[in-house]
C-alpha cells in the first residue's frame, strides 16, 4: 500500500513537471556567427511556447499546407493546396471560419489549389489561386473586391501555363507574383491589374571556364546546355520601407559554399535578396558571413533551402530554412541575430515547416505536412538584442551603450554588443574606445575610421614637440661640425707650422 | 700566392653585411660568393632563421585592421615548415636540375645564395609589419604593393643566383627555374604517394599483428 502510495505521488510530481506551456528548455541551440569561428554559442532568443494541431471539419486529402499570414486584428490565415481550403483562426488559436470557395459576380467559385497568400497592411487579402490561374482580392469578411486573371502580353510564349504560387502587393496596389516555372524574375501587375513588366530577375553569370567551352561546344552541345537560367523565387514579402525582399532555394550549393568561406557581399551567391523599384538587389551584406541560413553544415546535406521570409522593424528580417526547419534572423546589415528551431518530433521542432509569420513578439511556423502551428515566444535575451538593433537604427548612442553592456553580462560572445559600444564611441568623439571595441568586435571598417581619428589626433600632439627636437638635433649637429671643422683647421695649421 | 690573399676567415658579422650588398648588386655578389668566398652559410642560415622570425612577427603584430589571423592561435612548426619547406624543396630540386643541366654551383652554393636571395622578402615583411600598424584600411594598397615589391625582389635574385652560380646563359637559367619547379611538384607528388603507402603497408602489418594476438 505504502510503496503504490509513493509511486502514485512520483507520477503525480512528474506530471506537474510536464503541463504547462513555457519551457525553460528547448531541443535547440542558439548560435551566431563569429569573424575567426564559424559559429559560437549563445542563449537562447526565442523558447517554444505553444503548439497546436490544424484540424478541418471534413477533410478529403492529406493537408499540405502552404501558406500561412496574419493580419491586423491578429487572426491567422492558413492555406491548404491539397484540400483547396482557407483556414482563419483567431489570435487564441481557436478555428473561426473555413472557405472553400467565394462569390465572384454572385456566382460561387470554388477555390482550386491555392498556395499564396498575401494580407495588406490595409487588411486586404489577396489569395493565388493557382489552379484557377488567378489572384481573388478580398476583404476580411471575405467579400471579393476584384479578380486579378492571367497576364496577357507577348512576353509568355504560348505553352507557358500561367501558375501564381506567392504574391506580393506594395502601398501603391502594385502586386508582385511569383509564377511557377517562370525565371524572368517577379511578374508585376500595376494598379489596375494589368500586366506591367517582369521584375529582379536573377543574375546570371557564366564562370570564365563556362564561357570558354561554350565557344569550343559544337551546336548540339549548345542546346543540351540551355538549362543554364536565372533562379527562380520561391517566397516573396515587403518591408517596412516598401522594398521587396525574396528568397531562392534553387541556387547551386557551390556558390554558397564558396560564398560563405569567401565571405563575399556578392549577391550571386546568396539566396535572400532586397529589390527596388528597378529590380536591383540592395540588400547589405556586411556581416561576418553572408546571409544564407546556416553557415556550418555537412557538405553532404548541403547549405539551407530557405522557403519564406519575414521583414520586422529596423531592417530586421527572419527566413526559414526548410530543410533543417531552423529559423534565421538578421539585422540590416546582415549580422545573424539569433537562430531557433530545428527538425524533430517534439514539441518546438517541425518536420517540414512552410511559412513563417511574426505574431506580436511571437513567431509562428506552419507545418505544411503535419498541420502544426509552433509559436515561439521572444526571451529576455532576444528582446535586448531586439532593442540593441532598434536603439542603434535611430541612432539613440546612449541607450544603445546602456543595453550593450546588459547584453555583454548574458553573451559575451556578442559580437553585435561590442559593436554597438563601438559605434556609439565612434559617433561621440571617442575614438580610442572605439578603436578597441572595433577590435572587440571584429569590425575592421569601424576599427579603421576610427583608427583614422586616433593617428591624426596623436599627429596633432606629437608632432610640435617631434619637430622641435628635430631643429634641436639639427642644431647640435652643426655646432659639432663647426667645432670639429675649427679643431681640423688647427690642425692643419698646426701641421702646417711643425712642416715648415 | 692567390689563394691566401682570399683565405681569410670570413667572420658571421661580414657575412651578414655581405648580404645587404648582395641584394643590391646581385650578379657582381653572387659572383663574388662563389669565386671568392665572400658570405657564408652561417650568415645566409641566419637569414633564414630570421625570414622565420619576421613571417612570425608578421603573422602575430601586423596591424588589427589588416590582420585577419587568428592571433590566438599560433603554431610555431606550422610557421617554420612554412618557411623550411619550401626552401628546402627548391634546394634540392635545383641542385637536382642544375646538375644535370651541367651547372657549376654546389649544394653548398645553392644554399647559400637562396639565403642571400630571401633577404627582401625578410625585410618588406618588417616593413609590412610596422606599416600596417600606422596605415588604415583606405590606404592599404600601399601594404600590398610593399609585399609584392619583396617577392619581386626575391625573384629576380633567385634568378640571377641560378645565372651567375651555375655560369648558365640566360635561356637555360629560365629553363632551369621551370625545370625546377615541375621537380618540386613531382618531389611532392612521390612524397604523398610515399606517405600513403607507407600508411597503407602500417595498416597491414598492424592488422596481421592484431589477428595473431587474437589467435594466441
Amino acid at each position: 500500500m505504502k510503496r503504490k502510495f509513493i509511486s502514485l505521488l512520483i507520477t503525480l510530481i512528474m506530471c506537474s513537471c510536464i503541463s504547462g506551456n513555457v519551457y525553460a528548455f528547448a531541443p535547440y541551440k542558439n548560435y551566431v556567427p563569429s569573424y575567426q569561428y564559424k559559429t559560437v554559442m549563445g542563449p537562447q532568443a526565442y523558447l517554444p511556447s505553444n503548439f497546436i494541431a490544424i484540424q478541418q471539419s471534413n477533410q478529403l486529402l492529406m493537408p499540405n499546407y502552404t501558406d500561412m499570414a496574419t493580419d491586423s486584428n491578429r487572426n491567422i490565415y492558413i492555406i491548404d493546396k491539397s484540400n483547396s481550403i482557407l483556414l482563419i483562426y483567431n489570435s487564441l488559436y481557436n478555428k473561426i471560419k473555413e472557405v472553400k470557395e467565394v462569390v465572384i459576380d454572385s456566382k460561387v467559385s470554388p477555390f482550386k489549389n491555392p498556395e499564396g497568400l498575401f494580407i495588406t497592411p490595409d487588411d486586404m487579402l489577396y489569395i493565388a489561386d493557382t489552379g484557377n490561374k488567378r489572384i481573388i482580392e478580398l476583404t476580411t469578411d471575405l467579400n471579393v473586391k476584384r479578380v486579378i486573371s492571367e497576364p496577357k502580353s507577348e512576353l509568355f510564349s504560348e505553352d507557358f501555363v500561367y501558375q501564381p504560387i506567392k504574391l506580393a502587393v506594395d502601398n501603391a496596389k502594385r502586386i508582385y507574383v511569383i509564377a511557377k516555372n517562370e525565371n524572368r524574375g517577379l511578374i508585376e501587375f500595376d494598379i489596375d491589374g494589368k500586366f506591367s513588366s517582369f521584375l529582379g530577375a536573377a543574375l546570371v553569370t557564366p564562370s570564365l571556364t563556362e564561357i570558354i567551352f561554350k565557344r569550343f561546344a559544337s551546336k548540339e552541345m549548345r542546346e543540351r546546355m540551355k538549362s543554364f537560367v536565372p533562379t527562380e523565387y520561391n517566397s516573396i514579402t515587403l518591408d517596412k520601407d516598401g522594398f521587396l525582399m525574396v528568397t531562392t532555394d534553387s541556387l547551386e550549393a557551390d556558390l554558397i559554399v564558396g560564398a560563405i568561406n569567401s565571405r563575399s557581399s556578392d549577391p550571386r551567391g546568396t539566396p535572400i535578396r532586397k529589390l527596388n523599384m528597378t529590380g536591383v538587389d540592395i540588400l547589405r551584406r556586411t556581416g561576418f558571413r553572408p546571409p544564407v541560413g546556416d553557415v556550418s553544415f555537412n557538405l553532404n546535406d548541403g547549405p539551407s533551402k530557405l522557403c519564406d521570409i519575414v521583414a520586422q522593424n529596423y531592417g530586421i528580417y527572419s527566413v526559414l530554412d526548410n530543410k533543417r526547419c531552423k529559423v534565421f534572423t538578421y539585422d540590416s546589415d546582415g549580422n545573424m541575430l539569433y537562430v531557433f528551431g530545428t527538425k524533430g518530433d517534439v514539441e518546438g521542432t517541425t518536420r517540414n515547416p512552410v511559412a513563417l509569420c511574426k505574431f506580436e513578439d511571437k513567431m509562428i511556423v506552419l507545418d505544411g505536412q503535419l498541420g502544426t502551428i509552433t509559436e515561439y515566444s521572444l526571451t529576455q535575451y532576444g528582446n535586448m538584442v531586439n532593442s540593441l538593433i532598434a536603439a542603434n537604427y535611430d541612432g539613440k548612442y546612449q541607450e544603445t551603450i546602456k543595453l550593450s553592456r546588459s547584453l555583454l553580462q548574458l553573451n559575451s560572445n556578442n559580437d553585435l554588443a561590442y559593436d554597438g559600444i563601438a559605434k556609439a564611441a565612434y559617433r561621440e568623439g571617442n575614438y580610442i574606445d572605439a578603436y578597441d571595441y572595433a577590435k572587440l568586435a571584429n569590425d575592421r571598417l569601424l576599427a579603421s575610421k576610427s583608427f583614422k581619428y586616433v593617428r591624426k589626433n596623436a599627429m596633432s600632439k606629437y608632432i610640435g614637440p617631434i619637430i622641435i627636437l628635430i631643429f634641436i638635433l639639427i642644431i647640435l649637429w652643426m655646432i659639432f661640425s663647426l667645432f670639429k671643422f675649427l679643431k681640423n683647421k688647427k690642425n692643419i695649421y698646426n701641421a702646417g707650422r711643425k712642416e715648415s | 700566392m692567390k689563394e691566401q690573399t682570399y683565405a681569410h676567415k670570413a667572420s658571421i658579422s661580414s657575412g651578414l653585411k655581405y648580404g645587404f650588398i648582395i641584394i643590391f648588386k646581385p650578379f657582381a655578389g653572387f659572383s663574388d660568393m662563389k669565386n671568392e668566398k665572400k658570405g657564408n652559410i652561417i650568415s645566409s642560415l641566419i637569414f633564414i632563421f630570421l625570414l622565420i622570425l619576421s613571417s612570425i612577427i608578421m603573422q602575430q603584430y601586423s596591424g588589427f585592421i589588416f590582420n585577419t589571423n587568428n592571433v590566438k592561435l599560433l603554431n610555431i612548426i606550422d610557421e617554420i615548415t612554412k618557411v623550411i619547406g619550401p626552401i628546402i624543396l627548391w634546394c634540392i630540386a635545383s641542385w637536382c636540375v642544375t646538375t644535370l643541366i651541367d651547372g657549376e654551383g654546389s649544394f653548398k652554393d645553392i644554399v647559400m645564395s637562396i639565403g642571400y636571395a630571401i633577404i627582401p622578402l625578410l625585410l618588406t615583411r618588417i616593413l609590412y609589419t610596422v606599416l600596417t600598424n600606422i596605415l588604415i584600411l583606405d590606404e592599404g594598397a600601399v601594404n600590398g604593393v610593399i609585399l609584392s615589391i619583396g617577392t619581386i625582389w626575391m625573384g629576380l635574385l633567385v634568378f640571377s643566383s641560378t645565372l651567375t652560380i651555375h655560369q648558365f646563359s640566360f635561356s637555360k637559367t629560365i629553363f632551369a627555374i621551370g625545370a625546377s619547379i615541375v621537380s618540386i611538384g613531382i618531389i611532392i607528388f612521390i612524397g604523398l604517394l610515399f606517405i600513403n603507402l607507407i600508411e597503407q603497408m602500417y595498416d597491414y602489418f598492424y592488422s596481421i599483428f592484431r589477428e595473431i594476438l587474437l589467435r594466441l
